[in-house]
């Protein structure tokens, strides 16, 4: 029954730390456009 | 993980240190769901490795915050700012991802998702005060002066660093005294040393993960600075060719 928390703390934070990554990644588009 | 920018790209570095950091979390956590469960938590323990050391990348991304900003006052080199911003911000990141842990490892072990606990509402005033940190930043546009604001703030808003590690021991909340205790010098974990090694190699992979976070966000600031500042010299160029033409 527990388990599910602890599968709910990982999926959420590779989910998290992925949403960064994200955003990271949409910045550097966002600059490469304004470069050009 | 991407390395998005090609300012990043040129840097072989970086990428190097976000597979090594990938690979030393993914160890950490095939350890921490190998390592038996803790005898008074049982298999919510497997949780602790991730929460604690999140909790801890917090607060080394704070520290390092103010760290960049005194660095900054002291030589006025822009990029210990922009290197202190992105400390900030990724320290954000790891304080959500706390307080998420902290909140669902809390609802079958407290019975509640949230107590007004001391260590976690110190917490979301931690969280609070970096949001405010990079709203503040944003509402200020000559790069020096915000450099010096945001280092004043730095300054202060780490001081929530200590009073959140000891808010455990000085207003005996619901929340457990730390799993490694500074102040007592031993750790929760000593009866279970397969579940500390987890910790401790999670704790590795995600500082190498802060490290490659930083200089991914650093990288991206600078050359955001750099686009601005051409943006500015156009601009300046522009309205000096307007003047000067008849």
């Amino acid at each position: 029954m527990n388990d599910v928390f602890v599968w709910w703390v990982y999926g959420g934070g590779i989910l998290l730390f992925a949403g960064y990554a994200l955003r990271l990644l949409s910045l550097a588009r966002k600059l490469d456009r304004h470069d050009r | 993980m991407p390395h998005p920018s090609p300012a990043v790209s040129r840097d072989p570095l970086t990428p190097a240190l976000g597979l090594v950091a990938a690979l030393i979390t993914l160890v950490g956590l095939v350890l921490s769901f190998l390592a038996p469960p803790d005898v008074q938590q049982g298999y919510l323990s497997r949780i602790l490795p991730v929460h604690v050391s999140g909790s801890w990348l917090a607060y080394l991304s704070f520290v390092a915050t103010m760290g960049f900003g005194l660095a900054y006052l002291a030589t006025r080199r822009l990029s210990l700012d922009r290197l202190a911003a992105s400390s900030a911000e990724i320290g954000v990141v790891f304080v959500v991802f706390s307080l998420y842990s902290g909140a669902l490892w809390g609802r079958p072990t407290w019975g509640a998702y949230w107590v007004w606990d001391a260590r976690l509402t110190t917490t979301a005033l931690l969280l609070a005060v970096y949001l405010g940190y990079l709203m503040v930043r944003g509402m200020i546009e000559d790069p020096h002066r915000r450099a010096r604001v945001s280092a004043a703030i730095g300054a202060v808003a780490a001081a929530g660093v200590p009073i959140n590690y000891l808010s455990v021991y000085w207003w005996r909340g619901l929340h457990q005294t730390p799993t490694f205790s500074v102040v007592e010098n031993q750790s929760y974990l000593r009866g279970n040393p397969q579940l500390l090694l987890a910790m401790l190699v999670t704790l590795a992979g995600f500082t190498l993960l802060y490290l490659y976070l930083l200089r991914l966000r650093g990288a991206l600031a600078r050359r955001q600075a750099e686009l601005e500042e051409r943006d500015v010299n156009l601009e300046l160029a522009g309205a000096a060719r307007g003047t000067l033409s008849p």
